[in-house]
This record gives structure tokens, sequence and C-alpha cells, in this order.
């Protein structure tokens, strides 16, 4: 359903991101694994038009998105939960969430606010809880339920597990899991390799701005570069 | 739960405050109140506090046997100053709250401002109280006076119409002319005054009279009211070359500077400076950078007039500073609201009113009497506004004529 | 949105028009209602402006711009066109609504807030000069005067006048002004445009993400800001019935305006009004004290923003929250 085709970004003169190809079907969760500064939350950024490509197409069901902007595209299908969870800290919890239907009818707000209330039971506790105050683990839950207020059909996640605890982490992973079995698509992006493949259908291996690997999230973990490089060194230099 | 109101509360807090201070009346000995309101505060306060000492002298004189009455019974009279901080709805402000609060039988005000007189004359056929103006000088409250007499029956201008300074100049380089005083050179005359009503009125009025003689106005400069840089204006100036600079200024230290950067421009126009040489601020420095410079108007000279001398003497011994100019009309404006209400032998408003009408009675710094329009007369016959000259040390009066104390250098 | 409008905003509005309705029918003298009058008529403006500097979180010092362009504009369409202020008044409304439009477009795109500060000060300085050299239409420093009050209304046999000397009218009439704007705003920030505002403020990378285009936003916000200060302006105009450039557009009136918001709360719902009437009133009776009057009030203003930095609105504010940290369990059912 989302495609991008050719993508190539620059930051001034500086070009980030070559020609990249990626695709997330109905359904899936796909990961976008590599390295720091390889270009990952770029990929996600373009991909929602908050950061205008200098090449290539976004699709969404087929239909060309340049000519809409990143404050149309929610109105489309799609939602990003940002990097650092980016709420809106000193609003509370119920207010974040709510802002997060903004391009949807209001007469949705209430059904919506139902809906993600029953996958992210946490919540409901603390609505009236001053957003800045919570735990990191706590803020990623309200920045997943502000996404999935808009109803997407796709998700993008960047960095969902940034500073998290153990614990948080197998948490948010099984909230995504929930969430994509109500039928919405993830793509996210991660540093670490075994946590993106093993929670992903299919990854992408994302290097100084080119996609130099592509398959399952299995194959990608079986894969012999991946093993050498992020599995092994990665490993030892531990998050 | 419980404080939730607390907002509320603190409204309720300031609201009971203010009813109090809207109620708490002072009970009164005197026999007549009178309400001042002038610049107490703000840019303007220095003058406002001279207004307030000759006001404030006058009424103890009144009250201690040392008044100049009318009738055989002065009544007792009882001061009440409030702040108009230069603006006109803080002094509607003071006015209703002397007319609700002191319950006052008269008002004088603004003592300085003309455009607070604007607003605050309005008061007078609301509040059905008399109104006298001290200072101020546009002729718009004038013209307001006359676009509906009767409205305004109990207001009167204490001071006269703003081309009181613009006659006494023109009359006065007409005789300059004649007398070779100053050359009159190629009739170009130039201004920079500040942007106040009081500037603008004079610069109009002076350019107005000149023209009528076939001069032309090479240029009209406007400052705001404080400015101390005038070396834009200045070297504008310095290429028109006029023969006649005029500048207003009501703030000294404008005045200070700007002579001070026009000695080193060195233009050759003779200058006129008009209202902050009665400043003696301005006058303190006028030996080293004003000498030779006409002014107007000497009202005041203590140095040179025995009767100012007295009265400064009073003002000093009262209040331990010097009088200037602005005491001496606050006081004398005190005096002709004082004999009017004694006149009128009680506190009957049109009475009063008609008894300021009525005025005729010699003052400090003239004889007071209103014309048609309300407005203290000018002129010879009335409040002259004699122009004079720095030398040396002190000021001297050289014209008119029959008054002047020294000759031109 | 509790940090803005405080816990029950609602009723805390039904007990100001309470305390409102409670002042016509005491006795109150012409001075009171005259300084009530003021204090509401200095609300509106900061109430207005609020909206930009407290509640977007934009460091706009122009403001008092759009009050000259108000009372200015309404004053010569009442003096010249001889219409009745009741209409008047919108067209100055309006008008400083499209001249914030203007202004709003090139400052919106200023990222840096000490040149947004910068700019909007020389934008009211341009507007005072304006006003000042049209010397031929609003007399200058010379004083507009002659500006008609708002026309009477007569309810059978009871007329009611307005415009200076006509306290009980005018102060009705003002305060009728005050809750309609007061009231509007309450709605505006209830619902959805309120939460966008605040989502603005909190973080424009955000609300962009959540498809909120915060330029359009701000704009909008911007104009109906100096929209409300525009009618605050020309109500102004039509009581006190005359106007100088320098005391609407004056930096006088800059500071007494930003002093009324920050001690009120800067960004509350409910500063503005704390902050006018406790600014206005005790100046009043400070006049107590004589000369030394203006220097209690630079006290005040001072201990004010050390005892309460977020405002009055905000110290009550803290001080419940605080209460509600003593006793999480019972304030969380009140969800």
């Amino acid at each position: 359903m989302l495609r991008l085709e050719g993508i190539d970004v620059h930051y001034g003169a500086t070009q980030v991101l070559w020609s990249v190809d990626m695709r997330v079907a109905e359904g899936e969760i796909v990961a976008i694994m590599g390295p720091n500064g390889s270009g990952k939350s770029t990929v996600l950024k373009a991909a929602m038009g908050l950061k205008a490509p200098s090449g290539g197409r976004v699709l969404l069901d087929g239909r060309e998105m340049q000519d809409a902007s990143a404050t149309e595209r929610p109105r489309h299908g799609m939602a990003i939960v940002l990097e650092r969870r980016r709420l809106f800290p000193r609003m509370s919890v119920h207010e974040n969430i709510v802002l997060g239907a903004y391009a949807r009818p209001a007469r949705e707000t209430k059904g919506s606010l139902e809906w993600v209330l029953g996958l992210l039971p946490d919540l409901r506790e603390h609505l009236d809880a001053t957003a800045g105050k919570l735990s990191g683990g706590q803020q990623q839950m309200v920045a997943i339920a502000r996404g999935l207020m808009a109803r997407p059909r796709v998700l993008l996640m960047d960095e969902p597990f940034l500073g998290l605890s153990p614990a948080m982490v197998k948490t948010v992973s099984a909230i995504m899991r929930t969430i994509n079995g109500e039928g919405v698509a993830i793509l996210f992006n991660e540093q670490d390799a075994k946590l993106s493949f093993a929670l992903s259908h299919r990854g992408y291996l994302l290097e100084s701005g080119r996609v130099i690997l592509s398959g399952s999230g299995q194959e990608m973990l079986d894969h012999p570069e991946v093993k050498r490089v992020y599995l092994g060194v990665r490993e030892e230099a531990a998050r | 739960m419980a404080t939730y109101t607390k907002g509320p509360v603190a409204a309720r807090r300031i609201l009971a405050l203010m009813l109090l201070a809207g109620t708490a009346g002072t009970a009164q000995a005197q026999d007549v109140s009178i309400g001042v309101i002038g610049p107490m505060t703000g840019p303007a306060a220095n003058t406002g506090t001279a207004h307030r000492e000759g006001m404030e002298l006058a009424v103890k004189e009144w009250n201690e046997g040392a008044g100049d009455y009318v009738s055989d019974e002065p009544p007792q009279v009882e001061l009440v100053v409030e702040d108009s901080n230069s603006k006109p709805e803080v002094a509607i402000g003071a006015a209703q709250r002397l007319m609700t609060r002191s319950d006052v039988d008269m008002i004088i005000g603004d003592t300085l401002h003309s455009h607070v007189t604007l607003a605050l004359m309005e008061m007078a056929p609301q509040y059905g109280v008399p109104i006298l103006s001290a200072e101020p000088v546009s002729s718009a409250i004038a013209d307001k006076v006359l676009s509906d007499p009767e409205r305004y029956a109990l207001y009167y201008k204490g001071n006269y119409n703003s081309d009181g300074y613009g006659k006494a100049v023109h009359g006065f380089y007409s005789w300059a002319f004649e007398n070779d005083v100053v050359p009159e050179g190629d009739k170009t005359i130039a201004f920079v005054v500040e942007d106040t009503d009081y500037g603008i009125a004079n610069a109009e009025k002076i350019g107005e009279l000149f023209e009528a003689d076939g001069w032309t106005v090479a240029a009209t400069e406007t400052t705001p009211t404080g400015t101390t840089d005038f070396y834009p204006q200045l070297s504008k100036l310095r290429g028109l070359d006029p023969d006649i600079l005029v500048s207003v200024f009501t703030l000294a230290n404008s005045g200070i500077s700007f002579v001070r950067q026009l000695d080193e421009q060195a233009l050759e126009a003779s200058h006129m400076a008009i209202f902050y040489p009665t400043r003696p601020e301005f006058m303190e420095q006028a030996p080293d950078i004003a000498d030779g410079m006409f002014w107007a108007a000497l009202q005041f000279s203590p140095e040179i007039t025995p009767e100012h001398q007295a009265f400064n003497d009073r003002i000093e011994a009262e209040f331990g500073v010097s009088a200037n100019y602005s005491h001496a009309h606050a006081y004398c404006t005190m005096v002709v609201a004082l004999r009017a209400i004694d006149a009128a032998g009680g506190t009957d408003a049109d009475a009063i009113a008609s008894e300021i009408g009525g005025t005729d009675y010699d003052c400090l710094v003239g004889k007071y009497a209103f014309g048609e329009d309300n407005t203290v007369q000018s002129g010879p016959d009335f409040i002259p506004v004699p122009v004079a000259q720095v030398q040396g040390d002190a000021s001297q009066i050289i014209w008119p004529e029959n008054v002047a104390t020294a000759e031109p250098q | 949105m509790t940090e803005i409008l405080g816990r029950r905003p609602a009723l805390s509005f039904l007990i100001c028009v309470g305390l409102f309705l409670l002042t016509l029918v005491l006795p109150l003298n012409d001075y009171v209602l005259h300084i009530l009058t003021l204090s509401l008529i200095f609300a509106i403006f900061a109430s207005g402006w609020n909206l930009t500097l407290g509640i977007l979180g934009l460091k706009t010092l122009g403001h008092h711009a759009f009050f000259a362009i108000g009372a200015y504009l309404s004053a010569i369409a009442a003096f010249y066109g001889g219409v009745s202020p009741w209409l008047t008044i919108w067209v100055g409304a309006v008008l400083a609504a499209l001249a914030g439009l203007l202004i709003g477009l090139p400052i919106l795109r200023i990222r840096s807030m000490p040149h947004v500060a910068i700019v909007t000060l020389a934008f009211a300085e341009i507007v005072r000069l304006i006003f000042s050299n049209l010397k031929d239409i609003t007399r200058g420093e010379l004083g507009f005067w002659g500006i008609p009050p708002f026309d009477p209304v007569s309810f059978g046999e009871t007329t009611i006048r307005f415009g200076l000397g006509n306290a009980w009218g005018s102060f009705i009439l003002v305060g009728l002004f005050f809750f309609a704007v007061q009231g509007g705003l309450l709605l505006l920030l209830r619902s959805r445009p309120g939460l966008t505002f605040a989502a603005i403020r909190d973080s424009e990378a955000a609300a962009e993400s959540l498809g909120i285009n915060f330029g359009a936003w701000k704009l909008a916000a911007f104009a109906l800001s100096a929209g409300i200060v525009g009618l605050s302006g020309a109500i102004y105009a039509h009581y006190v019935m005359i106007l100088t450039p320098t005391s609407v557009a004056g930096p006088e009136m800059l500071i007494t305006l930003l002093a009324i918001i920050i001690v009120g709360g800067a960004g509350r719902f409910f500063g503005p009004l704390y902050g006018a009437l406790l600014l206005t009133g005790s100046l009043e009776l400070l006049r107590e004290f004589g000369d030394y009057r203006m220097l209690l009030y630079g006290a005040l203003v001072i201990g004010f923003v050390f005892v309460a930095p977020q405002g009055i609105a905000g110290l009550k504010f803290d001080r419940l929250r605080r209460r509600r940290g003593h006793g999480t369990n019972e304030s969380s059912s009140s969800a």
C-alpha cells in the first residue's frame, strides 16, 4: 500500500538518501535497520512529507503523495509517531491523544478514543495527568495512542524504542503487534538488528543512505552480513 | 475542590477595596473645596509639582487672611490635588473622584496639558461643575468652546490661546527688522518643534503670520517629546540656511541639547527659543551656551521684577525651591478662582462661572480678563508676552519697548 | 488546557458575570464605575493580546498599534462619516484584524523571538507616527476630539446614555462587551481551536505531524487577537471621546498592558481580568500616597512578578496542584 520509489533527499548540498525503494504491504510490520546517521529517520520523514524529497515518488495505494503536504497526509491514512515522542508536554494525556484525531471528522473522535484506549488500557488512569510528567515508556504509549487517533492504515514510527527500559521495550513491542493485529501496517526504524527483525515481517538494511539489503525478518536475521556486522559487533557495543 | 473559587475571590477583594476607596469620604471642615488635576507623575511631573506649590501657596495665603479678597467674609478653602499622569482617561478618573469622593465645588485642570483639558472640559456640562484650566494654550480648546458655547458655559481657559506666542514672535521680529536688530535676509523661516499640540500650534501660527509678510517657511521639523539628538534636523537646516530659526520644546533637557548642538553646527540664523528657557534647569546653563539668544516669553523674572522676587521669596520660604513661571501662573489661576468663588458668595456653579467670566484682575503675570471664547486674553493690555535675550548671567526683556529692561545686544 | 483555562473555567466565568451583575445593583459612584470601566476595556485589550503573547507564545510587542487602529478608524468613521459608533466599532475591529493579517504574514516567518519583538514594536511606532502625521484628519497630537459616544438606548421609559460622564451606562456597555468577548474566547479555547493553539505553542513539529497547518492557525490567531484589541480600542475611543497618538499608541500603553498581562498571568485565560482589575484598581488606591504613588505601583508590579512569576491566575493553579499532589487518590476520581 505504501511505496517509496527512488527517493533522494538532500539537506542543503548534502545528499542523505540515494534512490531509496521501499514498500509496506497491507497488514505488514516493516523495519528499517541501520547504524546512526544512515538516514533511517529521513526515510520516515520523507514518507510523511515532513521532509521534501529531491527526487522519487511516494505512493499510497498507488496514488502519488508528492502534492499532499505533511498536514494533508493524515487524511489519506498515514500517521507518524515522532522520535523522542514529541508530546505536548504542558497538556494532559487526554488532550494529547484527542489532538491525534485532528485530521479526522470531529464526530469520530469519541469512537476512536474508545478504540485506542481498548488497545492501550493502561492509559485510562493517566488521562488527566500532564503529559510532560510521565515516564518515557508512558509517554511512548501516549504518542502511539495519539498516532492511532488518526485511524491510520499505515503508522510510521521513528525510533519507538529509544531510551526505553528493557521491560518497556517488550511492552511497546507487544503493543505494536496488537496494533498490527487490528490491521494497521507499521513502518518503523531501529538501530538494534535483533529487535528490528524479530518484530517485523520484513526489513530493510540502510547504510549511508542506501538500501543495501532487504528481505523477511528471518532472512535478515540469518544474513551473514547482518550477523557479522550488526549482531556480532553491535552486541558488544551494546546499548 | 474547595479552592477553585480562589480567582473570583481575589477579584472580589479588589472590588471591595475599590468600594472602600469610593465611599470612605473625608469629612470637610471647610466652606469650599477646590480640586486640582495636573501631571503630578510622569514626564511632566516637574511642572505639575510647580503648579501644585503655586496653588497651595495661594490657598494658604487665602485661608490665613493674606489673600486679596472680594467680600468681607471670604470662605475658608480646602484644596484637593489629583494626578492626571498626562493622560486624558486618568484625568477623567481624577475628576470623577473629585466630584464623588471629595465633593469639590470647582475643578482647576488640567494644569498643563491641552489634550487632557480637551477631555476634562467635558466634565463641566456632565457634572455641572465649573472647570478652569491653568497653563494649557491650545486654540483647539477655545474653538471647542466656540463650537457650543452653551455646553461649555461652565468651562474657562486660564491661559491665552496658542497664537499668543505667535503674535509676540512676529511682533518682535517686525520691530527688530525695522530697528536693524536683526537682518531680514532672503525671508526664510524654519522650525524645530516638539511633536505636541503646543509645539505644532506655535509653529503653524508663527509661520502663518510670517507668510502673510511674504516670507517662506523653509522647513517644519517635529521631534518626539524628550528628544535630545537634533543632528538630523540641524544638518538639514544647515543646507536650507534660514534667516530665522524658531524652536519650541516643553522640556528643558531637549532645549539644552538643541541649543548646544545648534552652537556646534554654527547656523547663521537668528534663533528664537520658545518656552523651554522659562525652565530654571535651562537657565542654569544658558550663560555658557546661549548668550545672545532671543526667547519668549519672559513672563516671570525675579531678577528684574521686584514683585516676582517677592513671590519667589514666599515660594522659597514655603517649599524651599525657587519659583518659576509655572508657580506664578498656577498661583494667579488659583487666585482668580478664589476671588470668583468669594464674589459668587456661595458654591453655585453658574454664579462661580459667571464671576470667572467677569474677572478683571491684575496678578503677577499680567491682567486676567476672559474673552468671548472663555479664554484669557493676551497682549500688552492683558497678559503680555515679552521677548527676552540672554545677556551675560541674566535674561533681559527687550520687547515690547514699554516693558523692556535692556537694549538688544 | 487546564494550565490556560484553570479548573472549571465555565464556573469561574459565571461567577465573574455574577459579580458584574452584583456591582450593577450596588450604589457605586461614578468614579468607581469609571475605574471599573477602564479596567474592563484594558481587560478586553489584554485578553486579545494574551491570545498571541500568552497562549501562542509569540513575543509580539506591538498590539497597542491595533488598539490605536481600532480607536482611530472607528472614531474617524463616526466623526467624518456620521455613522453610529454601534457600527463603526466593528469597522475598527475588522480593520485592526486586517492589519494583523498584514503584519502577521511577515512576522510569522521570523523564527527568532527577539526579532519578532523588535519588528512588532517598530510596527506600533509606525502606526503612531502615521496617526500623528495625518494632521488633517486626526489633528495629530492636538487631539482628535468630538468623537461621538455610543447612541443612547431606550427601553420603554428609561434611556441609557453612554460616554464620559454617563458612568453607569458606560460600565454596563463595556461589561457586556467584555463578557461577550470573554465568553466567545472561552468557547473557542474549550473547543478544538483552543487545543490546537496550545498544541502549536507546545510543539510545532508534533502539531505539524498531526496534520495541523500551524502557519495558517497562527495567522488566524494573530488576526483574531488584533481584531479583539482593535475592538477594545474602538470602545475606548467612544468612551473617552478624545484620542491622541501618544495616549493610545505610545510606549506607556505598551508597558501598562504588558504589566497587566504579566501580573495577571500570561497565557492564562483569566489572567487579563485579574491583572486589569488589580493594576488599574491599585493605581487608584495608591492615590492616597501622593508623591509615592508611582514608586509604590512599581514596587507592587515587581513584587507580584517575584511572588507570582506565573501571574495571579497561575498562582491559583500552582497552589491547587500542589494540594492535588498531596492527595492524588481522591483527586483522580474527579476525572
